[in-house]
C-alpha cells in the first residue's frame, strides 16, 4: 500500500460527505449482524458507566463509534472482549451476543473470547521484543506452532507493513515509527485470525500521513473482519466508517447511545438534535 | 483447518488454562506462606516471652548465677544510645538530603553523592562495627562506651536517614517551590519556611523507621558499646560509659549467659525486642498520618 | 544567611561522601598488615584459620555458600510475593501481604538467629543426620527469610513499573494471567528484579550475628550443608573478642573486611548499571 494523498472530503461546511474517488458502499441491508448488545448496563462498582445500550454491529463493515469525550465509548467496546474482566468491581447487566451468542456470562471463555475478538489500543504498545515475536506472540501463546514463518509475513502484508520491515524482522519493534507501531500491532492482532477488530482511537497519536494508512488499512481490513472503531475525529468517522454510533453523555453521567445508522445517514441527515449539534461542532 | 490442527489447538488452550491456574494458585500458596511463616513467628515469639514482659523483668538488672534477673540497663542503653545517635544522624542526614534534593544539579555530583549514599547503605554492620572500634575505641582511647556505640550506630542510620529526607523534599509538588520564589523568597528562605515543614511529617515517620531498625541493631555495637552494662545506677546518662543494648544482650547472652533461666531470659529479650519495633511501626504510621493530616489543615 | 545556608547543606553532602571515604580507608589502612607474613595467593585460597595462621577460603566459600543458598531460596519466593501484590490479588495484597513484609523488615537480625537457633537448629537436629543442627543449612535458611522483604519490595517495584499497556495488549491477544506475567511482564521488569536480588545478595553477604548464633563457627572448609562452617562476617564477629591475644589475627579480620567491602562495591555498581540501563530504554 502506497501513502499517496488522498482526496480529503468535507473540509468545508457542516456536512461531511463521503466523496472522492471511491464510491459511496452501497449499503446492503442484508449484512448479517455480527455484534449486538441488549439492554447492556455497565457498571463500574456502584457507578452506572453506560445505560440501555442497544446495538447491532454488521459483519465485514467499518462501524465507528462517536461522541464526546467521557460519554463511555471505550467503556462499550472493552465490553465486546471483556477486558473489564481486568478491573475489579465492574460488571455488565443484559447482553452481549457475538454471532447470537451471549458472551457475558460467567462460564464464557473471556480468553478464548479476546483471540476472536481482537483490539488495537490507542497508542501503538508494541512488547519489547524483535518484530518478529510480536507478531508471533499470539500464535504463540495459543499452542500454533505450525507454519509461524508463513503466518508472520501474512499478518504483516495483510497490515501493509511487509515491505516496510522484512529485512529486520530481528530488531526490536520499538525502534519502528509510531505509525508503524500502530501497523505492527494491527499486524500482532491479525495473527490470532481474530472475527472482531476493536480500534480505540487507533491514529490519535499519529501523525496525519500515518492515520491515512491506519484508514486506508482498514478499508482494505474489512473484507474480511468486522471492525469497530472509536474515534474522537469526525472526519475519520466519515471516511473511514460505514456506519457510525453516536454516543453521549446523559446529565445523569451514564454514557448513552443517541443514534445510530449508516455513516452518511448520521452526517447528512441526523435524526437527534444532539447528533447534529455535536457533528456541526456546536458542543464536544 | 484441519481437524488434528483444531484438536491440536483445543489441547493448546487447555493446558494454558491449567498452568494459569497452577501458577495461581503457587503465587497465593507463597503469599500466604510468608503471612502464616510471620504469624508463627511473632505469635511463637509472644508465647515464648510473655512470662519475662513485666515491670520487673524490664527494669531491674541482670544476675549472676541465679534465675531471676532482669534487663533493666539493657533496655535504658538501647534508648539511650539510639537516642544519642538521632542527636549525631538527623543535622548532617538533613543537611545532606536537602543539599541532594534541591542545591545539586543532575550530574556527576549528584551520582557521586547518590553512589556514597547506597554503598554506605550496605556496609556490612560488622564492617562499620570494625570501623567504629577503630576510631571510637582505640585511637580515641575511650574503650567501649555508649558515645562510641551512638557514633557507630550514625553511621549505620546516616545514609537512611539521607534517603529518607531526599525523598521527603522530592516528594513535594513543585508548584509550592515556584509559588515561594515568585514572591521573590530565596532558596534557604523557601527551603526553610516552606519546603521543610511540608516535609516534615515523611521526615519524621522516616526517622522513626529508621529508629527500629536501629533498636535492632548488634553486631556494630559489639565491639563500640561494648558487651557489658552499669549494673549499680544503670540510668544514669553518663556517655562514657559501657552500654551494652538488649540486641548484643541477646547475642552475647546465650553464650556467655551462666544464670539457670539464660533461655527464658533470651525469649523474654527478642520478644521484647520485636514489639519494640512493632510499637515503632506502628506509632511511625499514626504519627505520619496525622502530621499529615495537620499539614493539610484537616 | 542563604550563604551560610548553602554551606551547611554542601558540608552535610561533603560528610557524607568523606565518612565513606574514611571507612574505606581506615579498614584499608590496617587490610595490608597480614600480607608481611602471608601471601595473598596463602589467605585467599588456602582453608587454614586459626589464631596463628590465615587461610579465609573456606570463610569465603562459606560465604558464598549461605549467600547463594539464601538467594536461591528467597528469589522464587519474593517473586511470587511481588506478583501475588501487584497482578493476580491487588487489594488483599495491600491489606495483608504489604504489612507483613514490612514488618519483617523490622525485625532486628538478633531476633531471626534467635528462632533460627531455638526452633530451625533443634527441627534440624531431630530431622536429618546433622550432629548439633548448627550448619550451613540453617544459616541459608535464616538468611532467606531474612532477605525475602528487600527482594519482594524491590520485585514489586519492577512489576508495578511495567506499562498497563504491554499486559492489556497480551490479555487481547487472548493470553492467561500466566502467560501475560510470564511472557510479558517478567521480562520486562527484569532488571529491576536483578536489582531486587543483588540487594539481597548484599544484605545476606554483610549479616553477621544471626549467621554466626546459627553456623556453628567452625572455620573450616564447608564440606555439606548439614555441617558447620563458618563465614567471614562470622570470623569477624567472633574472633574479634580475642583480638587483645593475637594481634595478627587482628590483622587478618581487617583483611576480611576490605574484602566484604570490595565485594558490596561491586554489587553496588552492578545495580547502578541495572538501573542506568532501567533509566535508558
Amino acid at each position: 500500500m502506497s501513502a499517496e494523498p488522498r482526496e480529503q472530503p468535507g473540509r468545508d461546511g457542516a456536512a461531511f460527505i463521503k466523496s472522492g474517488p471511491e464510491p459511496v458502499l452501497e449499503l446492503s441491508q442484508d449484512q448479517p449482524t455480527k455484534v449486538a448488545t441488549r439492554d447492556l448496563n455497565f457498571y463500574y462498582g456502584d457507578f452506572l458507566a453506560l445505560k440501555g445500550i442497544n446495538l447491532e454491529v454488521p459483519r465485514n463493515r467499518v462501524t465507528s463509534l462517536i461522541g464526546p469525550s467521557g460519554c463511555g465509548k471505550s467503556t462499550l467496546i472493552r465490553v465486546f472482549n471483556r477486558m473489564y474482566d481486568l478491573v475489579p468491581g465492574a460488571r455488565v447487566e443484559g447482553q452481549v451476543l457475538i454471532d447470537g451468542e451471549d458472551v457475558t456470562g460467567k462460564h464464557v471463555d473471556a480468553v478464548g473470547l479476546r483471540q476472536r475478538v481482537g483490539m488495537v489500543f490507542q497508542k501503538p504498545n508494541p512488547f519489547p521484543m524483535s518484530i518478529y515475536d510480536n507478531v508471533a506472540y499470539g500464535p504463540r501463546i495459543l499452542g500454533w506452532r505450525k507454519n509461524l514463518d508463513e503466518l508472520v509475513e501474512k499478518s504483516l502484508r495483510q497490515a501493509a507493513l511487509w515491505d516496510e520491515v522484512k529485512d529486520r524482522l530481528h530488531r526490536s519493534g520499538l525502534a519502528l515509527s509510531g505509525g508503524q507501531q500502530q501497523r505492527l500491532v494491527i499486524a500482532r492482532v491479525l495473527a490470532v485470525e481474530p472475527e472482531v477488530i476493536l480500534m480505540d482511537e487507533p491514529a490519535s497519536a499519529l501523525d496525519p500521513i500515518a492515520t491515512l494508512k491506519i484508514e486506508d488499512l482498514t478499508h482494505e481490513l474489512k473484507k474480511t473482519y468486522t471492525i469497530l472503531i472509536v474515534t474522537h475525529n469526525m472526519q475519520q468517522a466519515a471516511r473511514a466508517s460505514d456506519y457510525a454510533a453516536f454516543m453521549m453523555m446523559s446529565p445523569e453521567r451514564y454514557g448513552e447511545l443517541v443514534e445510530f445508522g449508516p455513516t452518511v445517514e448520521i452526517f447528512n441527515r441526523p435524526k437527534s438534535k444532539l447528533t447534529e449539534d455535536y457533528i456541526t461542532g456546536r458542543f464536544g | 483447518m484441519s481437524a488434528s490442527a483444531a484438536g491440536e489447538r483445543r489441547q493448546a488452550r487447555r493446558s494454558a488454562r491449567i498452568a494459569d491456574r497452577v501458577a495461581t494458585v503457587v503465587i497465593r500458596g507463597i503469599a500466604g506462606l510468608l503471612i502464616a511463616l510471620l504469624a508463627a513467628m511473632v505469635v511463637h515469639l509472644l508465647l515464648a516471652g510473655y512470662r519475662e514482659l513485666n515491670p520487673t523483668f524490664l527494669t531491674t538488672r541482670p544476675r549472676t548465677f541465679e534465675a531471676g534477673g532482669g534487663v533493666g540497663p539493657q533496655l535504658f542503653n538501647s534508648f539511650y544510645i539510639l537516642a544519642l545517635s538521632l542527636v549525631f544522624t538527623a543535622p548532617p542526614a538533613v543537611a545532606a538530603g536537602i543539599y541532594m534534593a534541591e542545591y545539586a544539579r543532575p550530574g556527576w555530583i549528584l551520582g557521586l553523592l547518590r553512589t556514597a549514599t547506597e554503598t554506605l547503605a550496605t556496609l556490612p554492620s560488622i564492617v562499620v562495627g570494625l570501623f567504629g572500634l577503630l576510631i571510637f575505641v582505640e585511637l580515641t582511647g575511650w574503650h567501649y562506651t555508649r558515645l562510641g556505640g551512638a557514633l557507630s550506630l550514625t553511621v549505620i542510620n546516616l545514609p537512611y536517614a539521607v534517603r529518607v529526607t531526599e525523598d521527603a523534599m522530592g516528594g513535594i509538588p513543585h508548584n509550592l517551590r515556584e509559588g515561594s520564589f515568585g514572591l521573590g523568597a530565596t532558596r534557604w528562605q523557601t527551603v526553610r519556611r516552606v519546603l521543610l515543614p511540608a516535609a516534615l511529617p515523611d521526615l519524621i515517620t522516616g526517622l522513626i523507621l529508621i529508629s527500629g531498625r536501629g533498636i535492632g541493631e548488634a553486631a556494630a555495637l559489639l565491639y563500640t558499646a561494648g558487651q557489658d552494662a552499669l549494673t549499680r545506677n544503670f540510668y544514669s546518662l553518663n556517655p562514657f560509659a559501657p552500654g551494652e543494648t538488649l540486641a548484643v544482650h541477646l547475642f552475647v547472652y546465650r553464650a556467655e549467659g551462666n544464670v539457670p533461666d539464660v533461655n527464658l531470659i533470651s525469649d523474654g529479650v527478642a520478644a521484647v525486642l520485636v514489639l519494640t519495633v512493632l510499637l515503632f511501626n506502628l506509632v511511625a504510621r499514626t504519627l505520619g498520618r496525622v502530621a499529615v493530616r495537620r499539614i493539610q489543615g484537616l | 544567611m542563604d550563604r551560610l545556608a548553602l554551606v551547611l547543606v554542601t558540608g552535610g553532602a561533603v560528610f557524607l561522601v568523606l565518612l565513606l571515604a574514611a571507612v574505606y580507608v581506615f579498614i584499608g589502612s590496617k587490610a595490608f598488615r597480614v600480607f608481611r607474613h602471608e601471601t595473598p595467593w596463602h589467605f585467599l585460597f588456602v582453608a587454614h584459620w586459626t589464631p596463628q595462621d590465615f587461610g579465609a577460603w573456606g570463610l569465603i566459600l562459606g560465604s558464598v555458600i549461605v549467600v547463594a543458598m539464601a538467594v536461591a531460596i528467597a528469589t522464587p519466593l519474593s517473586v511470587g510475593a511481588a506478583l501475588f501484590l501487584e497482578q493476580t490479588d491487588r487489594q488483599l495484597g495491600e491489606r495483608l501481604l504489604r504489612p507483613v513484609i514490612e514488618v519483617f523488615v523490622g525485625i532486628p537480625s538478633v531476633v531471626y538467629g534467635w528462632i533460627g537457633l531455638t526452633v530451625l537448629v533443634p527441627f534440624i537436629r531431630l530431622h536429618t543426620p546433622s550432629p548439633t543442627g548448627l550448619s550451613v543449612l540453617a544459616a541459608g535458611l535464616v538468611l532467606a527469610v531474612m532477605i525475602i522483604p528487600t527482594v519482594t519490595s524491590l520485585s514489586a517495584d519492577a512489576v508495578r513499573r511495567v506499562p498497563d499497556a504491554m499486559a492489556e495488549a497480551s490479555y487481547a491477544l487472548g493470553a492467561t494471567r500466566w502467560q501475560t506475567i510470564y511472557r510479558v511482564v517478567l521480562p520486562a521488569a527484569r532488571s529491576g528484579i536483578t536489582t531486587g536480588i543483588v540487594l539481597g545478595m548484599a544484605r545476606a553477604l554483610g549479616e553477621a550475628l544471626a549467621v554466626a548464633m546459627v553456623i556453628g563457627g567452625v572455620p573450616n572448609l564447608p564440606r555439606n550443608l548439614l555441617g558447620p562452617a563458618a563465614t567471614m562476617t562470622t570470623a569477624i564477629a567472633l574472633d574479634l573478642a580475642t583480638r587483645d591475644i593475637y594481634p595478627d589475627l587482628n590483622d587478618a579480620l581487617y583483611t576480611l573486611a576490605l574484602l566484604l567491602l570490595i565485594m558490596s562495591l561491586v554489587m553496588i555498581l552492578v545495580i547502578r548499571r541495572l538501573s542506568s540501563r532501567l533509566e535508558v530504554r
